[in-house]
């Protein structure tokens, strides 16, 4: 009865409030409450980023990272933008173990994308299949904000000039545009 | 123009939307990872723990060490680390504001029972006799710490040297320079009982009262 009312009120607060509940006592039940509410956002910002195998074990090491750091958690921040920021960095530290770190940037044209193969009539594989051949730095940029990042805040967490990430949305949307119509 | 844009973003949107639901964890995959984070934070709380207990440890045995090894504390525990059962007085000779001073002290171990401090009473009033008929006593450094520890030949006196003492002596070119510990000292006092020089003597000479 106790269990289940805590559980309640546990469900009631933000994730903010909960992260900060967490950062001061490392009880577990709060640290579930997070990874119920945004392990999915997490793990399909990776997915998109990468693939099924490295998504998973980021997915891991990220939710670890949080464990380890959560004295570092700034409360007046947002918890989500906190947690894909960490992802993120996770990501690109074991892409660089991997040595496709480079090549993701290398590959990354600003200019508009032409894809000379078919795509799928059916409207969401193709989505699924322009998602794919998007550029790394703009798929980033589009995933983000789709996610409910504002532009500043998909600026911080790439660490990157916000005009900058306004160029990568806008040839991202464009490049959809030319495939999928407006 | 707008219009269209608005439109685009609508269905971008749902189409993110599919695409998300259609590759989250499954539940099985999310209870494993909350099994891995719970294992996680738990090792992460034992090993604060652990870390708590080796960093007490730590502060143990330095404090341990410290209290072996200080320097200061030896220093200023140097009279019960030289003290002899034997010595029943000990003199201490000090320079406080440029006055001479000159302390005699009984010893306390000797006043346990009523024997030992018969002993003692009785040995103090013969060396403090034999210390006032001497103007010139003998004694081997038995301590060189700030302050000097001497022992009287018949180790009856035990004399502290203090090191405002011993600063003048030396000022005053009557402390000799290569005196080491376990010398033979020769003390030379003025008419008040006070030390004026402190010579070494030969070590090949026999220690007599």
């Amino acid at each position: 009865m106790i269990l289940s009312l805590k559980q309640w009120l546990l469900a009631k607060k933000d994730a903010e409030t909960l992260m900060s509940l967490y950062a001061k006592s490392g009880k577990n039940e709060i640290l579930q409450r997070l990874v119920e509410l945004h392990a999915d956002d997490l793990y399909h910002f990776l997915l998109s980023q990468s693939d099924i195998e490295l998504a998973k074990d980021i997915s891991q090491k990220t939710w670890l990272k949080v464990i380890d750091k959560r004295k570092y958690y700034q409360p007046n921040g947002s918890f989500k933008a906190w947690l894909f920021t960490v992802g993120r960095n996770t990501l690109l530290d074991e892409l660089r173990k991997l040595n496709r770190y480079q090549a993701l940037f290398d590959e990354q044209l600003e200019a508009e994308l032409i894809i000379t193969e078919v795509l799928d009539n059916d409207l969401q594989i193709k989505f699924k299949q322009l998602l794919e051949r998007l550029p790394f730095s703009q798929r980033e940029a589009f995933v983000l904000q789709q996610e409910g990042f504002s532009i500043l805040q998909i600026a911080q967490i790439t660490h990157q000039k916000e005009q900058t990430i306004k160029t990568r949305l806008r040839y991202a949307k464009s490049y959809f545009k030319q495939y999928i119509g407006g | 123009m707008s219009k269209q844009n608005n439109n685009l973003d609508d269905k971008l949107s749902l189409l993110y939307k599919n695409h998300k639901s259609d590759n989250k964890l499954t539940q099985h995959q999310k209870s494993k990872l909350i099994n891995l984070i719970f294992k996680a934070n738990q090792k992460n709380k034992v090993n604060w723990l652990y870390t708590f207990q080796i960093s007490l440890a730590a502060v143990a045995l330095f404090t341990l060490f410290g209290l072996l090894f200080n320097q200061r504390y030896y220093q200023n525990n140097a009279e019960n680390i030289v003290y002899i059962p034997t010595n029943s007085i000990i003199e201490v000779h000090y320079l406080d504001k440029n006055m001479y001073h000159k302390e005699i002290k009984h010893s306390d171990k000797k006043t346990k029972s009523q024997l030992a401090r018969q002993l003692a009473n009785k040995q103090f009033t013969e060396s403090k006799s034999r210390l006032e008929s001497y103007n010139q006593l003998k004694g081997r450094l038995i301590n060189k710490a700030d302050d000097w520890y001497i022992e009287s030949c018949n180790k009856q006196v035990l004399v502290q040297v203090n090191a405002s003492l011993l600063q003048q002596l030396q000022r005053h070119n009557a402390l000799d320079n290569t005196i080491k510990q376990g010398d033979l000292l020769a003390f030379k006092h003025n008419a008040n009982g006070e030390i004026i020089a402190l010579l070494k003597i030969d070590n090949h000479q026999q220690c007599k009262a």
